[in-house]
C-alpha cells in the first residue's frame, strides 16, 4: 500500500498550487522558530547559572566531566540542553540570545517535520500545511518553544525518524536508515523521555514497516546508527558509572535507588505498581489535561475528537500510524512514573495537530460537495 | 432436563448459584455492619412487625430520619422487611435480602443475554462476569440500596429488547412501568431511570414509533404517581435532593449558586475528571475504589481478564452503529457515573448500573473472539485466569480483608453491645452510659438490642467522654467507650473499674466495657 494514496483517503477536489502551498509551510515554519525568538525563553534559572558556568569552564562541584551535565544533588542535564547554548556564548553571542537558538531551532524543526509527515501520511499538502498552523497554536508548543531547554527537541528528533521510514515506503535510499537512526538514537539527549522514545517509537517503525520489500535492511541499518548515536552516552556510562543511577537509571524503566535493573523489574511488575502506571497511562488522555494551556488548549476538544473519527476513515497505514503514535507516546512517561507531565509527552502535539487537520480537511471537502 | 433447557429454567438455575454465592458467609464479611445497614435494618424491621417506619408512619413511600430528610429508598426496606418476616432479625438475615436481589440480577441478564447472543454459552459467560465482578459480589452482600437499581436496569433492556422485536403495544408500557419503578431503587435512579427513558424514547422516535414513546411514557408516569403524592405532602423533599446532588441549596445567598458553579470552567473540568476518573482502568481493573467498606483494594471493580472480553465487545458494537439498538448497551456504559459525576463523586457504590452494561458488551466480545481462529481457546485461558482471580479475591476477602476493613466498619462494636447485653441477662444494669464517641452508637445499640430481644434503652444515657462528661459510677451501672488512650486515661480515678475489653478482627483493643464496683 502506497502510504497517504488519495490525499487523506479521499483525493484532492482541486490542486493546490504547490508553491503557495510550500511557502505557506515555510511561513509557519518561520513563524514557529520566531515565537523563542521574539519572546525570549524563561524559566529555570538553575539552567540559565549552569549554561554561564560551563560556558566559563568553571569547576562544578561533583560535576562529573562531558556528557551529561551535573547541577545540584541528583539533577542532572542532558547535554543537547546544555552545549549548544555554551558554544554560542563561548563565540561571544550574549547568553540572553543563545540560550534561545535551541528553541528555535527546535520550535522551526518540529513545525517543518510536522508538515512533512503530515503531508507524507494524508498526502494532502492543505491538511499539512493547517497541521503546522495548528501546531503553531497549541499553548503547549507555544510554552514548550519558550523554554530553556531541549525538551521540545525530542519532537523533529521523533518525527524525523517517521517521516524517514514513509521515506522508505516511497522510495528506499540509502542513507534514510542512517539519518533516521542516527535522529532517533540522539533523541536520549535531549530530555527524560528520550531515552524511552528510542526503543519505543523504533517499535513503531519497525511495525510500519513489517513485511514492506528491504525491512529488514533498514531497521538493522537504522539500529547500527541509533546504536552510534547512543555510544557515546554508553561509554560515558563506562567511565562514570557512579553517574548511571541518577541519570539513565532514573530515566529508563526502573528506579535509580533499586540499583540493579532486575530489582527494577521486580518492583515495576507487582501489582498495585502496574495499577498506578496504568491509572497514569489513563490520566494522560484525560480531556482535562490533553485540552488544558499545557498541552493543546480548549480548541482543540471539539477539532482533535473529530479529527480522530475521520483518521478511522483513512487507509490503514495512514490510521496505524497516527493512532499508535497517539496510543504509544504517553508509555515512556508512565514508565517514568511522571503523571500528567506535558513536557514529556510533547510528541502529543505534532500528532493531535495532525489529526485534528485531517478533521479540518474532512469539514473543507464537506464544504466542497455542499457546493 | 426440558424444563432445565428453557432459559427460564437456566436463569433461575444462574440467579439461584449466585445466590449461593452471595449469601456465603454474610455475618462473617464484611466484619461489621455499617451505620446505614443498620439504618435501613431498623427501619424494615419496624415495618416488618408493625407496617409502620420508626417514625410512626404507616407504610411510608419514603423513610426520613433526622439528618436524612431525603428518605431511604423504599424498595430495599420493603424486601428487607419481607424477608424478616421469615427470618429472625440478624447481621446475616438483613444482608440476605441484597444477595437475594443481587441473585436476582444474574439471573435476569442471563436472560437478556439469551435475547442478544444465539449462544447460549455466552448467556452463562455473561451471567458469570456479573456475578465474579468484585464490585457487583460486595455490593450484593451489603444491606444497603445500591445494588437495587441493577435488576430494573436489566428488566428494562429485557422489556426493551422484547419490545423491539414484537412490538406488542403492552410492553411498551412495561419498559415505562419498569423504569418508573426503578426510580425507587436507589437515590441515584432518580437521574438515571429518566435517562433511560430518554435514551428509549429517542430509540423509538427514530424509527417514528411515536405511540410506542407514548405508551412507555404513559407507564413511566404511573409509576410517578405515588413520588407525586409524596411531594405533595413532602414538598421540601425535592430541595432535599437537589441538595443531595449539590445542584441546589436553599440556605445559599444566591439560589443558584450551587449550579452556576458546575457550570462553570472548574466546575466542569472537575465533573470532566470525575467522568474520566470514573472509567479509569486502575479502578476498573486492577485496585478497585479507595474505600475499603467497598473494595478489598487487591482487584479492580471488574475481573481483569473481563478486560480484553469489554475492549473487544466495545469495538464490536462501535462498528455496528445502530444496527438492532445495540447502541444502546455502549449509551448505557458511558452514562453510567452520570448521576457520580452530577455528585462529583466518583465512588461506584453510586453507579453500580455500569455492571451489567459491562457484562453484556462483555458478552459481545466473547462473542466475537468465539468466532475467531483458537478463539475458543482464548475464551477458555481468560475464563480459567478470571476463575483464578475471583478465587484469589475470595480468598482474601474472607481472609486479611476483614481485619484490614474492620475500622471502616466502625470497629467491633457488636461484640461490645452483646457482652454487655449478656452480662444484663444475668444482672440488669441500673444504667448503661454509652461515649457518644463511637459513631451512631445509639442505632447500634438499638439494632443489637432487637436481635437479642433486650431492650435496654429506657436505661441507657449517652454521654461526651471526649468532652470530659464522664458519668458517676453508681451501682451496677456500665460505661462502654472506645478503647482510645486519651478517653481511658480520662477514666483512671473516676470511680470505674475496667471490666473487659474488646479486640477487634486483629486483636487490637477496639472497646472498653466499665463497670461501677460492687458496693
Amino acid at each position: 500500500m502506497t502510504p497517504g494514496a488519495g490525499g487523506g483517503a479521499r483525493p484532492a477536489r482541486r490542486k493546490t498550487p504547490g508553491r503557495i502551498t510550500a511557502l505557506a509551510g515555510i511561513a509557519v515554519v518561520i513563524a514557529a522558530a520566531a515565537i523563542p525568538l521574539l519572546f525570549g525563553v524563561q524559566g529555570d534559572e538553575r539552567l540559565h547559572r549552569l549554561i554561564a558556568d560551563v560556558a566559563a569552564g568553571a569547576d562544578r562541584e561533583n560535576a562529573s566531566a562531558g556528557l551529561m551535565v551535573h547541577d545540584v544533588a541528583e539533577h542532572w542535564y542532558q547535554p543537547l540542553a546544555i552545549y549548544p547554548v555554551t558554544a554560542l556564548v563561548r563565540r561571544g553571542v550574549p547568553q540572553h540570545i543563545a540560550e534561545r537558538v535551541l528553541p528555535a531551532f527546535a520550535a522551526g524543526a518540529t513545525a517543518a517535520l510536522t508538515m512533512l509527515v503530515a503531508s507524507r501520511v494524508t498526502g494532502n499538502a492543505v491538511v499539512a500545511f493547517a497541521a503546522g498552523l495548528l501546531l503553531l497554536i497549541t499553548p503547549g508548543f507555544r510554552s514548550y518553544s519558550t523554554r530553556a531547554g531541549a525538551d521540545l527537541l525530542l519532537v523533529p528528533c521523533v518525527l524525523f525518524w517517521v517521516l524517514t521510514v514513509f521515506e522508505h515506503l516511497r522510495s528506499a535510499r540509502r542513507w534514510l536508515p542512517l539519518a533516521g537512526g542516527l535522529a532517533l538514537g540522539a533523541a536520549i539527549y535531549t530530555q527524560l523521555a528520550g531515552v524511552l522514545a528510542v526503543p519505543i517509537f523504533f517499535t513503531l517503525g519497525a511495525a510500519l514497516l513489517w513485511r514492506t520489500r528491504g525491512a529488514a535492511v533498514f531497521l538493522t541499518v537504522s539500529a547500527v546508527a541509533a546504536g552510534a548515536a547512543l555510544a557515546p552516552a554508553a561509554l560515558w556510562i563506562l567511565r562514570h558509572p557512579e553517574a548511571y543511577p541518577d541519570t539513565f537509571g532514573r530515566w529508563a524503566i526502573h528506579a535509580a535507588h533499586l540499583r540493579n535493573p532486575l530489582d527494577g523489574a521486580i518492583a515495576f511488575s507487582r501489582w498495585h505498581v502496574m495499577a498506578r502506571r496504568v491509572g497514569a497511562y489513563w490520566q494522560y488522555f484525560n480531556p482535562t489535561f490533553l485540552f488544558s494551556r499545557e498541552m493543546f488548549g480548549l480548541a482543540f476538544a471539539v477539532l482533535l475528537p473529530f479529527g480522530l473519527w475521520q483518521v478511522f476513515h483513512l487507509p490503514q497505514l495512514t490510521r496505524v500510524v497516527l493512532l499508535a503514535g497517539l496510543v504509544l507516546t504517553p508509555v515512556a512517561a508512565v514508565l517514568l512514573d511522571a503523571p500528567r507531565s506535558a513536557a514529556l509527552v510533547l510528541v502529543l502535539l505534532p500528532i493531535g495537530a495532525v489529526i485534528s487537520a485531517v478533521g479540518l480537511g474532512a469539514v473543507r471537502e464537506l464544504t466542497h460537495r455542499g457546493k | 432436563m426440558r424444563a432445565l433447557s428453557s432459559t427460564l429454567a437456566q436463569a433461575g438455575l444462574a440467579a439461584a448459584l449466585a445466590a449461593t454465592l452471595f449469601s456465603f458467609g454474610l455475618a462473617l464479611s464484611p466484619p461489621h455492619l455499617t451505620h446505614d445497614e443498620i439504618k435501613f435494618a431498623l427501619q424494615a424491621k419496624s415495618i416488618a412487625d408493625t407496617g409502620r417506619d420508626i417514625n410512626g408512619r404507616l407504610l411510608p413511600l419514603y423513610f426520613q430520619e433526622p439528618g436524612f430528610s431525603v428518605g431511604r429508598d423504599p424498595i430495599c426496606i420493603y424486601v428487607m422487611a419481607a424477608v424478616l418476616r421469615v427470618l429472625p432479625l440478624s447481621d446475616a438475615a438483613i444482608r440476605f435480602s441484597t444477595a437475594l436481589v443481587g441473585a436476582a440480577g444474574v439471573g435476569l441478564i442471563f436472560i437478556l443475554a439469551r435475547l442478544v447472543f444465539e449462544r447460549r454459552s455466552v448467556a452463562w459467560m455473561v451471567a458469570a462476569i456479573l456475578a465474579s465482578s468484585p464490585t457487583y459480589y460486595i455490593h450484593s452482600r451489603l444491606a444497603l440500596s445500591v445494588v437495587y437499581p441493577v435488576p430494573f436496569t436489566i428488566l428494562w433492556l429485557i422489556a426493551l429488547r422484547s419490545y423491539m422485536r414484537t412490538r406488542h403495544p403492552r410492553m411498551a408500557l412495561v419498559i415505562g412501568l419498569v423504569l418508573g419503578g426503578g426510580v425507587y431503587s436507589y437515590l441515584a435512579s432518580v437521574v438515571m431511570m429518566p435517562v433511560y427513558l430518554a435514551a428509549t424514547g429517542a430509540m423509538l422516535a427514530l424509527d417514528r414509533d411515536w405511540r410506542g414513546v407514548t405508551r412507555m411514557v404513559a407507564g413511566f408516569l404511573v409509576m410517578l404517581l405515588p413520588l407525586a403524592a409524596w411531594q405533595a405532602i413532602e414538598p421540601e423533599r425535592y430541595a432535599n435532593i437537589l441538595g443531595a446532588y449539590r445542584l441546589y441549596d436553599a440556605q445559599a445567598e444566591s439560589r443558584n449558586g450551587l449550579l452556576q458553579q458546575m457550570l462553570s470552567g472548574e466546575g466542569l473540568a472537575n465533573r470532566v475528571d470525575v467522568f474520566w476518573e470514573a472509567f479509569n482502568p486502575d479502578r476498573l481493573f486492577f485496585t478497585g475504589e479507595s474505600s475499603l467498606q467497598i473494595s478489598t483494594r487487591e482487584v479492580g471493580s471488574l475481573l481483569t481478564p473481563v478486560a480484553v472480553f469489554l475492549v473487544v465487545g466495545l469495538v464490536v458494537l462501535i462498528r455496528s452503529g445502530r444496527r438492532d439498538g445495540a447502541w444502546l448497551f455502549v449509551f448505557g456504559l458511558l452514562t453510567a457515573p452520570l448521576a457520580a459525576v452530577l455528585m462529583a463523586d466518583v465512588e461506584i457504590r453510586r453507579w453500580l448500573v455500569l455492571m451489567p452494561f459491562a457484562a453484556i458488551v462483555a458478552g459481545f466480545g466473547i462473542d466475537r473472539v468465539l468466532a475467531v481462529r483458537y478463539g475458543r481457546a482464548t475464551v477458555a485461558a481468560l475464563l480459567v485466569l478470571m476463575a483464578v482471580q475471583f478465587g484469589m479475591f475470595t480468598r482474601d476477602y474472607f481472609g486479611p480483608y476483614r481485619e484490614r476493613s474492620s475500622d471502616w466498619f466502625g470497629g467491633n462494636i457488636r461484640a461490645a453491645i452483646e457482652s454487655v447485653l449478656a452480662d444484663a441477662r444475668v444482672q440488669p444494669p441500673s444504667t448503661v452510659y454509652i461515649a457518644s464517641d463511637l459513631p451512631w452508637v445509639d442505632a447500634y445499640w438499638q439494632f443489637y438490642g432487637q436481635v437479642h430481644g433486650q431492650d435496654l434503652r429506657d436505661r441507657t444515657r449517652y454521654v461526651r467522654l471526649a468532652s470530659g462528661e464522664i458519668p458517676k459510677a453508681v451501682d451496677r451501672a456500665v460505661l462502654i467507650c472506645p478503647a482510645d488512650s486519651s478517653l481511658a486515661a480520662m477514666m483512671d480515678g473516676s470511680g470505674w473499674v475496667q471490666r473487659r475489653v474488646v479486640p477487634d478482627i486483629d486483636g487490637t483493643p477496639s472497646i472498653i466495657v466499665f463497670a461501677a464496683p460492687s458496693p
